[in-house]
């Protein structure tokens, strides 16, 4: 790092402002189970936490750290309470907190429902969802290679309280080994039930900072959408909805170590793994549309691309080039559902509808660094309520001109997220608008009127013409 | 279409006596001319559609992507920085004027129709403008056509030229959805100029005149076939003068389009003092002072006798052709008046081009039309042709004359330049459809037959048995004549919707197929290999390809290029080509001279796609031999028998060059060692193609079509990097063998 | 443009000094038509020149162009350089322009076609010369 001394001195200075003196005492961690999901393109680490207060007061707040690399990449953090089928209130710290040695920290902040008295035990299920995965490693491979990955966590718990029980396990489809990196050796880890042990450890001081870097194959891509257009469009005339999406996306897997040969590739084709599409480059998409959908279309920027097939509600791309480590492929893909299918009218006020759309319909095993959603309500609609599940940047309500809109325009709700993941699609938006009758038929009426206008005009002109010849 | 409005014209004198009646019938007649108009006009437009239907709503071939693109930078920027538009991402290190060296025409209508449709409330995406453009602007080219055709001779003619030119095979060609080309509005002008040209001339309007004037300033800006136009009208002229013919409506005519037009057409920046110092303008100005003459001396013709006229214009005609003559040599001698360019003198001397510029003789549209394309392009019209020439003969008006001229003057050079087999089209239609409604202004006439049978019914009786016989045979011939043309038109209908289908929409960017198990599929290796360039190539990354994929690389994969459509610069084309036929250290040196870091190259061998570039290499060795002949020879790429051999017979030089190696670059493998080329029908075998040290394959497409080679950066020791190659391939040997062991480890 | 105005006025000279080519006699005859002739045209022209004021007027509208353009011609041949060409050129081409759409008009206002009124063509006339006009003034930047 050879950046200025001003600037280092200068994001220090930001960074002793931001420790705020949160000190998150009180607790003491009986038991911390830790369990890393690699399998997919985002990481999913599940804490098993019996905590006990050891303060002197009843406490609502636990909190749980999260080194940088995870809160920068954060996409969800839930918590509930063992055996309780009900989410907490739970967010995360807006700022950091630097230790000693340099390590950045934030929180995950857990309310609990009820104060928890001295010397009282309560057992937390917490999960945190971020979108990095592990780097390629190596970071170029022959076309027909695997692909490895290179994951670093940390080992011993990271806690701001002192642990006394923990253990630390990783699931994985294929063998995990931990790597060396001073003597460059793998050592694999022991698998039981469904998971690769780590180890257990005892009485673990708190921050206590050990990292863990481990080493596994990982033979598919890791899809990467940088950006996320996706326009929804509510058409009371033609009873549909219509959806159209543009993906920039990428690849985030090993790179090409030499130039792409058809040849190798058409080799690689007849593999049964190419096959099963379990390869670190994607050669088919699977988007997963909702039920009863229609006209889907696929393209991108120079026209449409005829390999795509719908098969039940899934609709299966292949992108004019598989996508492999560091290329990028961008394209938009559209479909119509039926109104009904995602609007419904409020029973007592037939004129207040309810719209409720899915977040995401995107491909599988897939990470949005960031999405944009806009929703346009018909013509002269009256926006009412929105409702979003998941915590997003902002939210902006503006207007935005199509065919035939002589008025006001369409009224356009435009939701930004970061950081979002396939298995988000579960999700759903919600947008309470107002559209009466009247303006209805208001639209057909002012076409009209203008077509009206427009041919009056044109007989006038005419006559007027008719009058100049004649006098000359 | 032609039933309807000849049995409205029936009807029309079935009731000539009562006024009322006549009024209603010609209201009828209107009535039905709108609606067979307007029925001309939707099979206008849905016949150029099948390429959208068929493929999608894509820009078509090569130039129309350069059109598209330039449409586009129109609307995202003002029309000042259009006109002066420097484009550098053409003609890598040079750039292009692009603005100073293009017809805005095309450009400016569609993005004003654009702007026009925003207004209204029609945000249309340019993209779908650019191609419904063409189709909708057939459907002009139908009306002008139809009034053009109604002042040769009368409306009937006027709807039969309508709907031939509304669906005619050599007209499509150029105007189907999609084929966004300066030739699409440009005929609409063509028509549009000639008809106020027309009525000028018959009416003596200071008004039409001005018109023409404007609509040939309109296509000037369109299209570089405006010195069609620029001469054809005086030739139109002069043929009247020569004729005797001079009158107060031609003077008139004549001089308020030379005026407006020339004038006018100078403010396009392409053409600028062309006018004034172009040969192809001369005869334009000559006229004008020869009609000068022409209208002094009808003053003084009316005031002298006829004889002494005759002396007068004898001496002065003397006196001028030889000062004028002269004139015209001195001013061309001095410089001041460019001769006439290369394109011009190819349309004189067939071979010109292909002696003196193989640029114009490598494109495909400037070669001789083969005859068939005659009867292909226009069917049963090309044969009503010379008919309807012949007819306009019989009598002889000035507008005749014009019609007489255009024929004559556009076979002629049709027969030169497939390409103005577009600019024959119409003036075939107009006379093919003077000769057919001519045919059936009698054969089409049962008016006459059916009142004798009215007077038959009401005398009754004897007589009516008797005439029965004498009027059979006229009915029956006249069934006979316009049924069989009625089973020609139809035959026409039925030959244009197969040609326009099968011939004219595909867009070429796509090639339609069919897979294994019978279901169509589509070739789409071109978009698939420009969409990779664009997404996976740095943005200001230079390609190097053959000129013909210039445009569609602009266009689809946005890179910047060495050469393009645009043929502008020869040297650059020949260093192009000179690159592609040299061996791999040579090329080396040349492309990174211009910093090209990709070079794209096109393949048919493995599904047998004729139009590659192994196919073209003949020209770019021909193109480079023109400028570099002790480096590049044809023959050297020729086997001792003369023949063009790309397999293991194939010359060492041949061999050697990059486009050879890079055609064929792990080609063989891909069936064990040796294939079979497909366009070529020659084999070629594993030992046939080098191995490349100073290019890297980048992509390939999904049939092999389209080859992008990347060019490895130089060593950091400078070594040359054939040895590179072989020392990093030494290594990598003995590093895998010392890898594996790790490895199995691992696992 | 400046060849065909050229042309004209050689026609005009020819007709009065094409005397000195040509075989004594047939010399004779020759100078002898051309003399009749012009005077005949002169006679002609003037009785018109006489008949209608607005002739008249026009004619000096037309002689007014003719000199304007001289003059441009004159100026430019007299400092050998055309720097601004567009200039020159729009500045001559308007006058030779609108001479001869004076011409066009005369011809009609002297013997109207048919389908052409006095009015229209004067309608037409002006309407021509505005584009012609508009034109000339673009050109001129």
């Amino acid at each position: 790092m050879r950046l200025p001394l001003s600037w280092a001195l200068s994001t220090l200075l930001v960074f002793c402002q931001l420790v705020v003196s949160i000190t998150p005492e009180g607790w003491e961690n009986v038991q911390f189970d830790r369990i890393v999901d690699v399998r997919s393109t985002y990481t999913v680490e599940t804490y098993e936490l019996t905590a006990k207060n050891t303060g002197s007061e009843a406490t609502t707040q636990y909190y749980l750290a999260l080194p940088e690399r995870v809160f920068q990449n954060l996409s969800m953090f839930t918590a509930a309470l063992h055996g309780v089928d009900a989410f907490l209130n739970c967010y995360v710290y807006d700022g950091e907190t630097q230790l000693d040695d340099g390590v950045r920290l934030s929180y995950g902040i857990i309310e609990l429902p009820s104060p928890v008295a001295p010397g009282k035990e309560v057992q937390i299920a917490a999960k945190v969802f971020y979108n990095e995965a592990g780097l390629p490693y190596p970071e170029h491979i022959p076309l027909n290679g695997d692909q490895q990955l290179r994951f670093q966590t940390q080992r011993q718990p990271l806690s701001p309280y002192f642990t006394e029980k923990s253990s630390l396990q990783v699931i994985s489809n294929t063998p995990v080994s931990e790597y060396d990196a001073k003597t460059d050796t793998l050592q694999e880890l022991n698998k039981e039930g469904n998971a690769f042990v780590v180890d257990q450890w005892e009485n673990v001081s708190p921050f206590k900072v050990d990292e863990l870097d481990m080493v596994y194959k990982h033979n598919l891509p890791l899809k990467e959408v940088i950006n996320l257009q996706r326009d929804i469009w509510v058409s009371h005339w033609a009873s549909t909805v219509q959806f159209q999406e543009y993906y920039e996306m990428t690849n985030k897997g090993a790179k090409l170590d030499k130039g792409f040969s058809r040849l190798e590739y058409m080799k690689a084709s007849q593999n049964q793994m190419t096959q099963l599409g379990m390869t670190p480059f994607a050669s088919l998409l699977e988007m997963n549309l909702p039920d009863e959908s229609t006209e889907q279309f696929f393209t991108d920027k120079v026209g449409m691309v005829s390999t795509y097939e719908k098969l039940g509600s899934s609709l299966f791309l292949r992108p004019r080039f598989p996508i492999f480590g560091g290329w990028f492929y961008n394209f938009t893909i559209g479909w119509t559902n039926p109104l009904e299918n995602f609007v419904s009218s409020y029973p007592d006020d037939n004129e207040v509808f309810l719209l409720n759309v899915p977040l995401l319909n995107g491909p599988k095993d897939t990470v949005y660094d960031h999405a944009s959603i806009s929703i346009f309500l018909p013509e002269n609609a009256e926006l009412l309520d929105t409702g979003v599940p998941i915590p997003l940047e902002t939210v902006s309500v503006d207007t935005e001109f199509s065919y035939f809109d002589f008025g006001t325009g369409h009224t356009k709700v435009t939701f930004q997220f970061k950081n979002l993941f396939t298995d988000m699609n579960k999700a759903e938006i919600l947008v309470k608008y107002r559209f009466t009758k009247n303006s209805l038929f208001r639209k057909p009426i002012t076409i009209a009127g203008y077509f009206f206008a427009l041919l009056m005009s044109f007989f006038v002109l005419k006559s007027i013409n008719l009058k100049v010849t004649s006098e000359n | 279409m032609s039933g309807k409005s000849t049995s409205a014209r029936t009807g029309a004198s079935g009731a000539q006596l009562q006024s009322e009646w006549a009024a209603a019938v010609a209201w009828m007649q209107t009535v039905l001319k709108v609606a067979v108009f307007g029925s001309i006009v939707v099979a206008a437009v849905s016949s150029r559609l099948f390429a959208v239907v068929n493929f999608e709503s894509i820009i078509h071939e090569f130039d129309p992507w350069f059109n598209y693109r330039a449409t586009k930078y129109l609307v995202e920027n003002s029309f000042y920085d259009f006109l002066n538009w420097f484009d550098d991402r053409t003609w890598y290190p040079l750039g292009r004027v692009t603005g100073g060296t293009l017809y805005p025409g095309l450009m400016t209508t569609s993005a004003a129709v654009w702007h026009l449709l925003r207004r209204v409330g029609l945000p249309v995406d340019i993209r779908n403008i650019c191609v419904m453009f063409a189709p909708a602007f057939a459907g002009v080219t139908a009306y002008c056509t139809y009034k053009l055709t109604c002042d040769i001779k009368d409306s009937r003619a006027g709807l039969l030229a309508a709907a031939f030119i509304a669906i005619v095979p050599g007209y499509i060609s150029r105007s189907v959805a999609g084929s966004y080309d300066n030739e699409a509005i440009a005929i609409t002008l063509l028509m549009l100029t000639f008809m106020f040209w027309i009525k000028a001339v018959k009416r003596g309007s200071i008004l039409f005149g001005t018109c023409a004037g404007l609509c040939y300033f309109y296509m000037v800006s369109a299209w570089g076939g405006y010195v069609f136009i620029t001469n054809l009208i005086p030739f139109h002229v002069f043929c009247l003068l020569l004729m005797g013919r001079y009158t107060a409506k031609l003077y008139i005519a004549y001089n308020t389009w030379f005026v407006i037009g020339t004038i006018a057409s100078m403010q396009i920046p392409f053409v600028g003092f062309l006018p004034i110092k172009s040969n192809d303008h001369m005869s334009a100005l000559g006229i004008f002072g020869l009609i000068q003459v022409f209208a002094l001396g009808q003053f003084i013709k009316q005031q002298v006798s006829y004889k002494k006229f005759k002396i007068i214009t004898a001496v002065s005609l003397v006196v001028m052709m030889v000062v004028g003559v002269l004139g015209l040599f001195a001013l061309t001698y001095m410089g001041l008046i460019a001769p006439w360019t290369g394109r011009f003198y190819s349309l004189w001397d067939t071979n010109y081009a292909r002696i003196h510029i193989p640029i114009i003789a490598s494109v495909s549209e400037h070669q001789p039309v083969a005859w068939p394309a005659f009867f292909f392009d226009s069917h049963f019209l090309i044969w009503l042709f010379p008919a309807g020439v012949f007819l306009l003969f019989m009598d002889l008006k000035d507008e005749h004359v014009f019609i007489i001229a255009y024929s004559v003057l556009c076979s002629y050079f049709t027969g030169v330049m497939v390409r103005l087999m577009l600019t024959l089209t119409p003036v075939i239609c107009i006379t093919a459809a003077v000769a057919l409604s001519k045919i059936f202004d009698i054969y089409l006439d049962f008016s006459q037959i059916l009142f004798q049978e009215d007077n038959d019914d009401a005398e009754g009786g004897k007589k009516n048995k008797k005439s029965e016989g004498a009027k059979i045979w006229p009915l029956v011939s006249k069934l006979v004549v316009s049924g069989s043309f009625i089973f020609y038109l139809y035959l026409f209908v039925y030959h244009c919707t197969w040609v326009t289908q099968t011939a004219y929409s595909s867009p070429s960017v796509v090639l339609p197929s069919s897979t294994p198990d019978g279901r169509t599929s589509l070739i789409d290796d071109y978009r698939e290999a420009y969409y990779w360039l664009r997404m996976n190539t740095p943005e200001d990354a230079k390609v190097a390809a053959w000129w013909d994929y210039g445009y569609q690389i602009g266009g689809m994969a946005d890179r910047t290029t060495l050469v393009d459509n645009n043929t502008w610069n020869n040297t650059h084309i020949a260093i192009v080509g000179k690159a592609l036929s040299s061996p791999e250290d040579r090329a080396y040196e040349i492309l990174k001279e211009h910093d090209v870091e990709y070079v794209l190259v096109m393949f048919g061998g493995l599904i047998g796609f004729g139009g590659d570039d192994l196919n073209k290499f003949l020209w770019m060795i021909r193109i480079s031999e023109g400028i570099w002949p002790e480096e590049i020879r044809e023959r050297d790429f020729f086997t001792d028998r003369g023949e063009y051999r790309v397999d293991s017979g194939a010359t060492p030089t041949m061999k050697n060059s990059i486009m050879y190696k890079m055609s064929y670059h792990g080609f063989p493998e891909l069936f064990g060692g040796e294939a079979q080329d497909r366009v070529r029908g020659q084999h070629i075998t594993q030992g046939d193609v080098g191995e490349l040290h100073y290019f890297e394959e980048a992509f390939t497409s999904t049939n092999w079509m389209v080859r992008i080679y990347k060019i490895r950066d130089l060593d950091n020791e400078g070594r040359p990097l054939s040895q590179v190659s072989a020392a990093t391939k030494a290594k990598s040997k003995r590093r895998a063998a010392q890898r594996r062991p790790q490895i199995e480890l691992r696992v | 443009m400046a060849k065909s105005i050229t042309v004209k006025k050689g026609a005009v000279a020819s007709g009065s000094s094409s005397s000195v080519e040509g075989g004594a006699a047939l010399a004779g005859t020759i100078s002898r038509d051309f003399k009749e002739a012009f005077r005949l045209s002169l006679a002609d022209y003037g009785k018109q020149w006489r008949a209608d004021r607005r002739l008249r007027a026009l004619d000096l509208f037309a002689l007014a162009l003719v000199v304007l353009g001289a003059v441009q011609l004159l100026f430019v041949a007299l400092i050998r350089d055309n720097f601004p060409f567009n200039a020159f050129l729009a500045g001559f081409i308007v006058c030779v322009g609108q001479f001869v759409l004076l011409m066009c008009l005369r011809l009609q206002l002297v013997a109207p076609l048919e389908g052409v009124s006095r009015g229209r063509a004067l309608g037409e006339f002006s309407i021509a010369s505005l584009v012609l006009h508009f034109v000339c003034l673009h050109f001129i930047n």
